[in-house]
């Protein structure tokens, strides 16, 4: 044994013959193990639910993302949402140059459809000109952008007036102030001599006259310096409503406005929007 | 397909649950696995339960068992492998028990005549560590090649023959140390 290799002798050491009937026990306990064993390898119950919860899970990974792309497509700034479009928006980019731009004159016929601040609209419209410019041919956007810049002046000018003549003569004055019948009657006598003339200082004076001298003033100062182009439409419409329709040639451009007592604002509006207009455009460049 | 076309063949009755499936891999298998087991333990009893505790742990896992014969020879003695292990650190755990047997070896009255091991070898044996002791008793008592072992240890061929060849040599050492001592 001395001269051997030791590892000679491990497998004798250590080999193991599993006698007969030793066999025939292991066998037999097999046997039942294999018979008492479950036999559907089927998952169910609780492995069956697991199994699904795991493929539901993995669907919503990949559809909630896509739900929220085409979600954000619809969104505006200062949504929820509105940062998923920027995203999409810069992969879209790749395949469509005109996506940013589109998008941007979208947002401002958007916030103008749902009347959102006239704020978040003038920050709307100055992104979607700086997108339009840079685009290679802006025309057919260029366009959109120009109609709704268009309805904001409009709009603009019809939210004017309440709103100037509002802020200086405080609420007790606002009955007299509106544009309905009332203020316009004690208005008639004088306003042949001053309407014709649609001298701006006058105008918003008129209305005032009842209360005092210097909340007019007041009224004067603020008209003339927040909408210079705007006054002289405003007396307009306060009071020479009479005088208005025959000198006024702009009625065609402002159709559209509403009934009854418009029919003298709305073509006081006409002027107001020729005014408007140029005082803002003139503002803009 | 593998080396045990015997295996191969049944391995399809194995992932049914088949008993003559079952049977046919028992008696392929059984006695290696025991030997290995033995070489392990060094408790012959023990190792024919263990041979019996991996067939239980086939039925449960049957369905899912992948692969050829060779595949299942190795998912065998992994499973005895690891019952092994655990019985190898239960048994330091409670050193009155390892006491009480190591003295026996070689002497054990339930072991047949054939199996009167050499105390020398035994005592060396157990001064392996067990990684050792599976890679030595896997080449030299059931006789596989580098990579079956490394299917069963994990790893690779390569890392098993080093692995082989560090246990070799320090068993030789182990017992000639013990042989110097005796003379």
């Amino acid at each position: 044994m001395a001269g051997n290799d030791p590892l000679d002798h491990l497998s004798s050491a250590y080999r193991v013959e599993i006698e007969d009937d030793t066999r025939d026990r292991h066998l037999a306990e097999i046997g039942a193990a294999i018979r008492t064993a479950p036999p559907t390898p089927v998952p169910t119950g609780f492995a069956l639910r697991r199994r699904l919860a795991g493929a539901l899970a993995g669907v919503a990974v990949v559809v909630a993302p896509i739900g929220m792309a085409v979600a954000a497509e619809e969104s505006v700034p200062g949504d929820f949402l509105y940062p998923m479009k920027q995203v999409t928006e810069r992969v879209r980019a790749f395949v469509d140059d005109d996506i940013e731009a589109t998008h941007r004159v979208e947002e401002v016929e958007r916030l103008m459809f749902t009347r959102a601040p006239r704020a978040a609209i003038t920050r709307a419209v100055e992104r979607a000109e700086s997108a339009t410019g840079e685009l290679i041919d802006p025309t057919p956007l260029d366009s959109r952008l120009e109609r709704a810049r268009e309805r904001l002046r409009q709009q603009e000018l019809d939210e004017a007036p309440p709103s100037v003549s509002g802020d200086p003569e405080g609420s007790g004055q606002q009955p007299e102030g509106s544009p309905s019948g009332p203020p316009d009657e004690p208005g008639q006598p004088g306003k042949p001599g001053e309407g014709g003339e649609a001298t701006p200082a006058p105008d918003p004076g008129r209305p005032n006259t009842g209360s005092g001298n210097g909340s007019s003033g007041e009224a004067q100062m603020t008209t003339t310096t927040h909408l210079p182009g705007v006054s002289p439409g405003d007396g307009g419409a306060d009071h020479s409503s009479e005088v208005d329709p025959a000198p006024d040639d702009a009625p065609p451009g402002s159709g559209n406005p509403d009934a009854s007592d418009a029919s003298d604002a709305g073509e006081s509006r006409g002027e107001l929007g020729t005014g408007g207009r140029d005082g803002s455009g003139s503002v803009n460049s | 397909m593998s080396e045990y076309p015997e295996l191969d063949a049944i391995m399809n009755g194995i992932r049914a649950r088949s008993e003559t499936a079952f049977a046919t891999a028992y008696r392929c298998t059984a006695n290696p696995l025991a030997s290995f087991a033995n070489g392990m333990v060094h408790d012959q009893r023990f190792a024919e339960d263990a041979v019996q505790q991996a067939f239980l742990e086939l039925v449960k896992a049957a369905p899912r068992i992948k692969g050829d014969g060779r595949s299942l020879r190795a998912w065998l003695f992994r499973s005895v492998r690891f019952t092994c292990l655990d019985e190898l650190r239960r048994r330091s755990r409670r050193p009155e028990h390892l006491t009480a047997t190591v003295p026996e070896v070689g002497v054990d009255p339930g072991l047949p005549p054939e199996f009167d091991t050499d105390p020398d070898l035994a005592a060396a044996m157990s001064q392996l560590t067990s990684q050792q002791r599976t890679v030595l008793v896997l080449r030299h008592v059931v006789g596989m090649d580098g990579s079956e072992i490394a299917e069963v240890v994990g790893g690779n061929r390569v890392a098993v023959y080093a692995m082989a060849r560090r246990a070799e040599n320090r068993l030789r050492t182990l017992l000639d140390s013990t042989e110097a001592e005796d003379a």
